[in-house]
Formats: structure tokens, sequence, C-alpha cells
């Protein structure tokens, strides 16, 4: 088993040889010739597996197994090295409570979602991006009204209020959440939209990957003002957010959105 | 005749006649600039037919004007010449009659944005994918890759289906299963089926529903919601992975069951009604 630390660094592969990460669920075979690169990988076991193998030699071809994907890139000559960088999502997430909460008025929680990571996979000196792969493929969901709304990914695992509960894992990153309830009614929180491809990702003092913290302000009804405050000192940065954050946002919905009667 | 008085002759008769080609001129470059800007103002919502029409209409409009103000110049009367048009703008009418009325829906559609060009459509039994809005008809590939178009006037008069109108879609799947299977066990894998299915969306959550008993069998359907421009794949991957999921449920698909009860003819006749 390697350590974490391995993982986000820089391989030399050799010609005509192979090599093998394993990140959670996610197997991943890099194999280069001098004129192509191949990349393949996989799924299976647990998708909160904490397995984790950095570039262990491996057999040049993949065997066929149920889920395999592979791409080839053709180059004039190949370069060393292979490197894989983590990523956020490329959708938003959206966030369900084991049990739908209130948060009354005047009231601020801070509640903790975690997320898959995305593998991206970079060749040569000047780490061009290959391939990317989500370490597991999130269930798509809808937040909004049928006829209006976004194309979101599912969170597997539950929000919760207690940062304990969560195990740290390479390929999993926590957001913090923040909500702050400035209207005069309670907030039930049954859903939370969760601007992931805006957020920044860090490593903290621990170890474990965490997102830059989500403030939601809530004005009235559902919508929501969005900052991103600040993280803590000692955070190392790993990853730029893939969209750029309009920072301060006006109003939008976040909350609950709620499907009318008939589907 | 002096030489100064054929100077000034020549210039009253060639001044009117410059003034009228500057006049021309100037229409035509008004005329199309002011079209090119209008062309580009709809190309954000309209299809380049749209976009091209604009362009002409303005660009002919504006020399049509041009060359009306460059014939008073020169001191051509119009009004014989409008009379004349008259009689032609009623035979032409008449001839357009049917372009017009398209012409006409055209704008209808164009303002209610029924549709827009990589629509998925179904109009008058026919589906597919609309690949242009002109100002007569639509033009639509059918997903057999027949190219068929459609007078606007039909599109405004029939009932028109987008199946790319919301970004997010039911699929059905009725299915029949035997009435003594065990349609829990059933109702719970295909709830499952949902979610080994990534595309599947999670909420609006599946919906199972028992539509009721009939020959001996039990009807089914199985709801699922998925985007739009998945729709077809993930009824396909589903469909193909439910034969295998209720059978392992315990719950066959039905295959056509006909009942057949022996009589045995040579024992004594049932009593008749008195």
């Amino acid at each position: 088993m390697s350590q974490p630390s391995d993982l986000w660094s820089a391989t030399a592969v050799p010609l005509h040889e192979a090599r093998l990460w394993r990140l959670g669920p996610l197997h991943l075979h890099v194999s280069r010739l001098p004129w192509q690169w191949t990349f393949s990988w996989w799924r299976d076991g647990q998708w909160l597996s904490g397995d984790l193998h950095v570039a262990e030699p491996a057999a040049p071809q993949v065997d066929t197994v149920p889920g395999l994907e592979t791409r080839r890139f053709a180059f004039g000559e190949t370069a060393d090295p292979v490197s894989l960088t983590p990523a956020l999502g490329d959708r938003d997430f959206v966030a369900v409570p084991d049990q739908p909460f209130f948060v009354l008025p005047a009231e601020s929680i801070r509640a903790f979602v975690s997320v898959p990571l995305w593998v991206q996979v970079r060749v040569g000196q000047d780490a061009r991006l290959a391939a990317e792969v989500p370490v597991i493929r999130p269930q798509d969901t809808w937040f909004g009204s049928p006829t209006a709304g976004t194309l979101c990914y599912a969170s597997r695992t539950a929000m919760r209020l207690e940062l304990d509960l969560f195990s740290t894992l390479a390929h999993r990153a926590l957001v913090t959440v923040e909500v702050h309830n400035r209207s005069e009614t309670p907030l039930v929180i049954e859903r939370l939209k969760l601007p992931v491809p805006e957020l920044s990702l860090f490593r903290d003092a621990s170890g474990q990957l965490r997102t830059s913290v989500v403030r939601f302000t809530r004005q009235r009804d559902d919508e929501a003002t969005i900052e991103h405050a600040q993280v803590a000192a000692g955070w190392t940065r790993l990853a730029e957010p893939r969209t750029p954050t309009a920072g301060g946002r006006g109003l939008m919905q976040v909350f609950n959105a709620t499907f009318t009667r008939g589907l | 005749m002096s030489a100064t008085q054929t100077t000034s002759d020549w210039l009253a008769t060639a001044a009117p006649v410059a003034e009228a080609l500057v006049v021309l001129a100037l229409s035509v470059v008004a005329g199309r600039l002011l079209g090119a800007a209008l062309a580009r103002g709809i190309r954000r919502f309209a299809s380049p037919g749209w976009e091209q029409m604009a362009r002409r209409f303005t660009s002919w409009g504006f020399i049509g004007l041009g060359l009306a103000n460059a014939l008073q110049v020169v001191g051509i009367d119009l009004s014989v010449l409008l009379g004349a048009a008259g009689f032609v703008t009623i035979a032409v009418g008449f001839a357009a009659q049917t372009s017009t009325t398209n012409f006409l829906s055209g704008l209808f559609l164009m303002l209610e944005s029924a549709l827009k060009v990589g629509d998925f459509i179904e109009v008058a039994g026919l589906s597919g994918e609309v690949i242009s809005i002109d100002p007569l008809s639509v033009r639509m590939r059918t997903f057999d890759n027949r190219l068929v178009r459609i007078p606007n006037e039909t599109l405004v008069k029939a009932n028109l289906t987008n199946l790319s109108g919301f970004p997010i879609r039911r699929i059905d799947l009725p299915l029949t299963v035997p009435q003594e299977a065990n349609l829990v066990a059933a109702r719970d894998a295909l709830a499952r089926l949902g979610e080994a299915e990534p595309r599947v969306l999670q909420h609006p959550a599946p919906n199972i529903m028992v539509l009721g008993f009939e020959g001996g069998h039990a009807r089914l359907q199985a709801s699922y919601w998925a985007a739009a421009d998945v729709w077809v794949a993930v009824r396909t991957s589903l469909a193909c992975s439910i034969p295998a999921t209720l059978a392992s449920a315990g719950a066959p698909l039905s295959t056509p069951r006909l009942e057949l009860s022996r009589r045995d003819l040579t024992a004594s006749p049932a009593p008749q009604d008195a």
C-alpha cells in the first residue's frame, strides 16, 4: 500500500512498459510505446475502499474486464513523465442529509459533504492533460423544475453536521458548507446544491483533502447568496477551480428544489 | 448659342441625373449596412434562412425607395408606374397565397419559439431532427436520414411535439409479469436497476407502478428520468437489463399465456335450462 503523498507526483514509464495505479475502486493502467501512450481504466470493489497503489509495474496489455475503457494517444515521440493531478467534479453536486433538518432564523450552521475526485492524467515535461477519469461515476440528478434546472451529480454520502464521521480517503474531498439563515422563517434543508466546479482543492494539515468553504446566506425563500470563505491557514492548494467563481453572486436557488406533482 | 448657355443647359440636365445616381448609391449602401446589422441582430434566435431574408428585404426595400426617389429627381412621374404596380401586386398576391400563409406561419413559429435548429420533433406522423427553419418551411432529418420539408403552415396547424423542448425526459417501460410473481421483489429490483445506471436521475426518483391485472399477468410500469440528450441510450440500457433483473428477482417477464380446460365429451350432458 502506497502513501497518499506519493499519488500526485510524476512517474517515469520506460518504453514498452506499463504502470498500474489503484485509487479506491479505480484502476488506472498506463502503457508506453515509442509513439503512443495508452490509458485504460476500470472500477471494481467498494466505492469507499481505501486501496492505494501508485505506479506499480504491470503487464503491457490489460485483460478484458467489465467496464474497461481505453484511450490511445499518438505522439511523434513519447516523453516521460506521467503525472496524476487531482481535480474536483465538472458539475454541481446535490447533497442530501440523512434526515431533513431545520435552521432557525438568525442561526448559522456548518455541515460537511464528501465528494469524489477526478484524476487527471498528464504526460510530458509540459504536463499536457491527456485524460480525466472520475474515481467513481456519480449518479446524475436534477435540481430545479422539470422545465428549467441544472443537471448535477448526486452526492453518495449524506450531508453531516459532524466532521468526525468522515474517514480520510485519498480519492475524496470534504466540502465545508456554512449556512446562515437571515430570513424570518425557519429554513428546512432537504437538498443543497454545491457549486463544486467553482471550488479550489486543498490538503489540510492532517492530509485530508478539502475544498474551499462554501457559505450560503439565505435572504428569502429558497434563494441565497453564495460566497467562498477564506480557508484555514496551513492548507496547501492542490487544484484551482474548473470554472471562475463569480464571488458574492446574486440570489440563486440552492435549497430544496422541489418538483410539482405528477412526476 | 453661346458656349456659356450650352454649358448651363448641359449642367441643368446632368445635375438631376447626378443627384439621382447619388441618391441611388446612398440607398444601396444604407440598405446593405442596415440589412447586415439586422441580420446580426436576429442571428442569436433565428436560423440562417431568416437572417438571409432579413438582409435581402432590408437591402431591396432601401433600393426600391432610392429608385423611386431617384426617378422623381429626374422628373419621371411615378403615379403611372404605381397604378400598374397595383395590378401587379394583386396578381402576385393571388399567386403567392400559399407562400404568404407559410411565411406568416413561419413568423408565428419564430415568435412562439416552439422549436429551434437541433431539436428533435414529432409532427404529422414523422419524427426527426430540425436542421433548418426557413421562411416558408422547416427542414427535418428523419432518424433514417431522409430529408423532409414541412411547410410552416403545417407546423402551425398540426400537433407539434418537441422531444427536446425540456432538458429532462421520463422513460416509461411497460412490463408484464405473471400475477403469481413476487411483485414487491420485482419493484425493488427495478428500483435498484435505476440506481445502478448512473445516467438515471436520482431525482426525480424512479417510480415503479402496478397498473393492474389482466389475463393472468400483472401489468407494471417502470418510469425513470434521464437527461434528454441521453434518453435513448439510457432507455436501451435499462431495457437490456430488465429481463435478467426481473428473472433474478423471481418475477420473470411474462410469456403469452393461453389457458385450456378439458371437458369430457363422453360424460352425460350438462342439464339444460327449462
